[in-house]
């Protein structure tokens, strides 16, 4: 906050040693204080309602305008005069400061969904805009839109009115006056979404007249009241510091100028004669970062979380909000088996230590201990493709039910350091892979592409388990080797796969009481997965996690919200917490809307791709573009038997329901803030005309109620501000008559009297020297003459005379113009 | 200049950016506000233009004649007769006395507000005799954008008459040089002043009492003076050096102020004299017989528009050198009177 300070003007008398001197600033300029203060006011006004009333009309936003204005102009005019005199604004402006702080804390709740909501509407338009399928959106504490974006326009209008009052009132700066004001145009140019007519028209007229009375230099106020010195010295020149009536009519001619132009314009305005050519290469070259902005936020500018744009090999926490870039890392190309969605796996954690999930790992003398002395790879080869030998198996005994397909993959821009497979990668794939506690994995390059054997998760796996449960655990060509592979693996799966840290046990053991339960593995996996569908919200902005804190217990008992890592690790541990073995993967989806958008490979046989009957009609060879969005992490349980399937227990993103807040203020405000009429009485008595007005009041109401506004401030303003003058004029008056200061008085009383002798039209110049006035009256009032002689030195000694002049002059002058201008009044 | 200058690049930057953006945006709305700022300039000019042609200038004292040290509010007024205001009207003025040719010009700027009278008063003191001009000598102003100015000569002026401050006394008595006095003159006896009354007058103050006819005030009721001839062969000749220093200004004014002292003490001893000055505009002698305060005033007021010289005792010099001396020369400097030997006499 700036404070102003008593400036010691130097008044340089214009000193002439050759014969003659003007000892003081000429006085009887009036820089007309109030007049200034009122100009600039209407200029914040104008700015502020310009800015707030675009963003409103460019997005549609349902807000009480008409409140808005009133409280705009009640503020701008309350900072514009804190200027009158310094002591007011040093003593008021930290005051005001203090109120407003004080204000915006006790209806934080309120600006805040407000905010929200604004932002959210605004990502809305955005997201229509760039054709986006998803946008960041965050939580609204009250479903009331009007009431909450009603507050936060009024205290976003606050925050300008106390911005452009600084801009306007001190500095009379064009620069910053577009810098506060012209970024909020712009969220809805840049989308199209022109503002109303009006408020634009508001902005250009603000603008004009502050570039007006910017370049013309003259738009302060003399700071000290005392010795109002209305001039600026400078060797030999004199420049008054500012004139309140010409600074008004100014605003006056530039109100004109805006209104001629906005009116020639208007057509152009509403028929976009640039419609043909609307982008530009520039804006093209924006947009990416625009949406990236829509989409994740300020923060998707800085502190990237590499891992959250794809694989995170494990990492948990630390990351606040997924920030996704929305590029292309993996090109997938095959034929879809079935509308399901298609896991690519890339990376399995096992152990989860309370920030990650760490890959398997086995100790070589315990494996030794069971399996003996025996060849450890083709252990970890059978084990890592078992799922596929076993659905192998199924396909060769059910040559018409089991599916067999083939998927190239080209890593974009993918992490490295994993191949990405599909559920279930066969054996036979030709690529270069290691098996590694029984996992299969290897290193994919940029820009490389392999292509893998697969059998899609096409089936119901229950149903193959059903039906082939016992034909798969007790395969007949398998070796005894084997069948001791397969049975060691079943009991290490049952038993690792099960650990949980005692303290996320405990915060499991507090929600499981929460969940149903079931003996049947599958119908468990269901109920947990409808537990976090009803008890959490999936967001990509959960907030990080606190650095000691343990990220599922912190997930499940504070946070409540939180994306695939966070489900898909409590999901595990869940599973695990119930006696099911499970563990943690990351990798890529490809859903049904990615496949849908596909590019479809034109001379493909389909045949090479899939060997086998799919659940599709008509299906073929795509192109799939799997951006880092598409990253994802879900769950695998083991099932006795079969192996590893893969389990989502990540809700879909749906609409928050927000929690309707009843206060005090909302029931107090619940009338004010209703938009439509909602009442359940009298409906039916609506008539025709009712209705067309109404609608036509709806579809008007961002240019007829500002109007409606504008006009009646027009005529209140000027009478308001005379009666208010008045009353200052006359406070001011008394104030200087009882602290003795009756050389002060006398202007006011010669004022009115000249005003009065204009009035009866005599000829006189406008503005009349004093001795011209008294003569003039002394021809008028004939019995006054004497009278007029005595008021005229009386008022000559006042002005020039350095001793001042007596209690009892003044009174006699006062008199004398009383009794004089009853004297002219009856003529 | 300097100011133009910035301004027209501040607006070209501005202009830019506004293509910029219309660019960027390729919004109908933009390219109409860049067309709007392409014609704002011309309509600044255009406007101011014809606003300033129409812009009237005014100055008057608020009085015409004056004593030194006094007061006196100057008004300096713009009319404005058509609905634009002007924001920023440079108004040079001048204020000279013929006596001090060295010029100032003080410059103020004023607004000019539409369809009204836009006055600025000045409490001017004057603070040494003379005729002074107060000249309008130009008037200046800008377009909104201060891309432009304009400006015209201005004929515009008044003048002040500021006469010496009365209350320098000067001891002078006309009785010393008392020889070829009338018997009226030299008795001043009661009930025999009436033999040679040659006017009668209001009066003023400063007269003296024993002059006042009391009959005829009481029939008027008002004070009237009588005015008597001078008899006497004698004549005073008050003669005014008009001698300036320039680094000395105040030497002329003293020399005025004891002649103007001088010659007052003559009027109410009831003296009939010359006044006079060597004029060097005209190259001769202008002297004026006084006989009441407005002779004097008069004669004063002649010698206002006279440019000073700068050799000293000229007038004296050349007065002596036309043998034009009939009466006692009374030569007053800013040292004193002096009569015709040169000898120091107040």
């Amino acid at each position: 906050m700036k404070l102003l300070k008593r400036s010691v003007e130097t008044t340089t008398d214009i000193q002439n040693k050759y014969g003659f001197s003007i000892p003081e600033i000429p006085t009887t300029f009036d820089t007309e204080r109030t007049r200034v203060c009122l100009v600039k006011a209407l200029l914040v006004f104008c700015a502020s309602l310009g800015t707030v009333g675009s963003v409103v009309s460019a997005f549609d936003l349902s807000a009480n305008m008409g409140l808005i204005i009133v409280l705009l102009l009640i503020m701008s005019l309350l900072l514009a005069f804190l200027h009158y005199n310094y002591v007011l604004f040093n003593l008021c402006y930290p005051v005001l400061f203090l109120f407003f702080a004080f204000s915006i804390i006790q209806n934080r709740v309120y600006v805040n969904s407000g905010y929200q909501a604004i932002l959210n509407i605004l990502r809305e338009n955005y997201r229509d805009y760039f054709d986006l399928s998803f946008s960041r959106e965050t939580s609204e504490a009250i479903a009331d839109r009007y009431l909450t974006i009603t507050f936060a326009l009024a205290y976003l209008g606050f925050f300008l009115v106390v911005m452009l009052n600084i801009a306007i009132s001190t500095y009379m700066s064009v620069l910053f006056t577009l810098l506060l004001t012209f970024p909020f145009l712009q969220f809805g140019l840049y989308i199209g979404n022109i503002p109303s007519f009006l408020y634009v028209l508001l902005l250009l007229f603000a603008y004009t007249t502050v570039l007006f009375l910017k370049w013309s230099g003259h738009y302060t106020l003399s700071e000290n009241k005392k010795k109002d010195l209305p001039f600026l010295a400078k060797k030999q020149v004199l420049s008054y510091k500012g004139h309140g009536r010409t600074m008004l009519q100014v605003l006056s001619m530039s109100l004109l100028l805006s209104v001629f132009f906005s009116v020639v314009s208007y057509p152009a305005m509403q028929t976009n004669f640039l419609a043909g050519d609307k982008t530009s290469r520039l804006k093209d070259s924006t947009d990416s970062v625009i949406r990236l902005l829509v989409q994740n936020g300020l923060y998707s500018f800085w502190n990237r979380y590499q891992a959250t744009g794809g694989i995170s090999d494990g990492q948990l926490g630390g990351v606040s909000s997924v920030q996704a870039d929305y590029m292309t890392d993996l090109e997938v190309t095959f034929a879809p088996t079935s509308l399901d969605t298609v896991y690519l796996k890339a990376y399995t954690g096992a152990t989860y230590t309370g920030s990650s999930w760490d890959s398997p790992s086995y100790e070589e003398e315990t494996l030794q201990k069971a399996l003996g002395d025996t060849d450890f790879e083709a252990y970890e080869t059978y084990s890592a493709f078992l799922e596929a030998r076993r659905l192998a198996l199924f396909k060769k005994w059910n040559p018409h039910r089991g599916l067999k397909a083939t998927m190239r993959i080209k890593n974009i821009d993918a992490a490295v350091g994993h191949i990405y497979r599909p559920y279930y990668t066969s054996d036979d794939s030709e690529i270069s892979c290691l098996t590694d506690h029984s996992l299969f994995d290897g290193v994919s390059k940029t820009g490389e592409t392999y292509t893998l054997e697969y059998y899609p998760y096409t089936q119901d796996y229950t149903r193959i388990m059903a039906e082939g449960y016992d034909q798969l655990r007790d395969d007949d060509s398998t070796t005894a080797k084997e069948k001791e592979f397969i049975q060691y693996y079943d009991m290490y799966c049952i038993l690792h796969y099960k650990d949980i840290p005692t303290l996320t046990l405990q915060s499991l053991k507090k929600i499981m009481p929460d969940i149903r339960t079931s003996e049947n593995v599958l119908e468990q996996v269901s109920y947990i997965e409808e537990y976090f569908e009803e008890n959490y919200k999936y967001t990509l902005s959960p907030g990080a996690t606190p650095r000691d804190a343990d990220f599922v217990s912190y997930f499940l008992e504070d946070q409540k919200q939180g994306y695939c890592a966070h489900f898909a690790s409590a999901g595990t541990l869940l599973c695990r917490a119930y006696g099911i073995p499970a563990r943690y993967v990351e990798g890529y989806v490809i859903q049904l809307n990615n496949m849908a958008d596909a590019e479809v490979v034109e001379g493909e046989n389909l045949e090479d791709w899939i060997d086998g009957r799919t659940d599709l009609k008509e299906t073929g060879v795509v192109t799939v573009n799997v951006p880092d969005a598409n990253a994802h992490a879900w769950t695998e349980i083991y099932l006795d038997g079969f192996g590893w399937i893969p389990v989502d227990f990540t809700p879909p993103s749906a609409d928050y329901d927000v929690e309707e807040e009843s206060g005090l203020l909302q029931s107090l405000f619940s009338g004010l803030f209703t938009t439509s009429g909602n009442s359940q009485n009298g409906s039916s008595d609506i008539t025709e005309r009712t209705d067309a007005f109404s609608s036509l009041l709806s579809s008007n109401r961002f240019i007829l109620f500002p109007l409606l506004f504008v006009v009646s401030a027009i005529v209140l303003i000027p009478l308001l501000y005379r009666l208010i003058r008045s009353l200052c004029d006359r406070r001011r008056r008394i104030n200087a008559y009882q602290s003795g200061r009756y050389e002060e008085v006398l202007p006011h009383y010669y004022h009115s009297l000249q005003k009065t002798v204009l009035q009866s039209k005599h000829p006189l110049p406008s503005s009349p020297a004093p001795d011209e006035l008294f003569e003039q009256l002394k021809e008028l009032c004939t019995s006054f003459e004497k009278r007029t002689e005595e008021a005229c030195a009386i008022f000559h000694k006042g002005l020039y005379s350095r001793s001042g002049i007596s209690r009892q002059d003044t009174d006699y002058f006062i008199r004398y113009t009383q009794d004089i201008r009853k004297e002219l009044k009856k003529r | 200049m300097f100011q133009k200058i910035k301004n027209i690049i501040s607006y070209i930057i501005m202009l830019i950016l506004l293509l910029i953006a219309a660019l960027f945006y390729r919004q109908a709305f933009l390219v109409m506000l860049l067309l709007i700022m392409c014609i704002l300039p011309v309509l600044s000019i255009r406007i101011c233009r014809y606003t300033f042609d129409r812009l009237k200038t005014s100055i008057r004292s608020a009085s015409y004649e004056s004593q030194k040290g006094l007061t006196i509010p100057l008004t300096l007024c713009l009319h404005n007769p058509l609905f634009f205001p002007l924001l920023h009207v440079e108004c040079t003025l001048e204020i000279r006395s013929q006596f001090y040719p060295k010029k100032e010009a003080v410059t103020y700027i004023l607004p000019a507000t539409a369809r009204k009278d836009t006055p600025l008063v000045l409490p001017v003191t004057y603070a040494h005799c003379g005729l002074f001009q107060i000249k309008l000598l130009s008037v200046k102003t800008y377009d909104y954008l201060h891309f432009m100015s304009f400006s015209r000569e201005e004929t515009t002026h008044c003048q002040v008459i500021i006469l010496p401050d009365s209350t320098t006394e000067v001891s002078f008595h006309p009785t010393l040089y008392g020889e070829g006095f009338d018997e009226y003159e030299s008795s001043q006896k009661k009930g025999n002043a009436s033999a040679n009354v040659t006017d009668i007058r209001e009066y003023q103050p400063g007269d003296r009492l024993q002059l006042i006819h009391w009959k005829l005030s009481a029939k008027i009721d008002k004070l009237m003076v009588k005015e008597n001839e001078s008899t006497s062969s004698h004549q005073f000749f008050v003669l005014l050096e008009l001698f300036y220093d320039e680094k000395y200004p105040d030497l002329l004014d003293k020399a005025i102020e004891y002649a103007y002292s001088l010659s007052r003490e003559l009027i109410l001893a009831g003296e009939n004299f010359f006044f006079g000055y060597y004029s060097t505009r005209l190259g001769e002698f202008a002297s004026f017989p006084i006989h009441t305060q407005e002779d004097l005033i008069r004669a004063l007021c002649e010698a206002f528009y006279e440019t000073p010289y700068t050799e000293k005792d000229l007038g004296r010099n050349i007065f002596e050198g036309s043998g034009m001396i009939k009466g006692t020369l009374l030569q007053v400097t800013h040292e004193g009177v002096f009569d015709e030997i040169a000898q120091k006499i107040s």
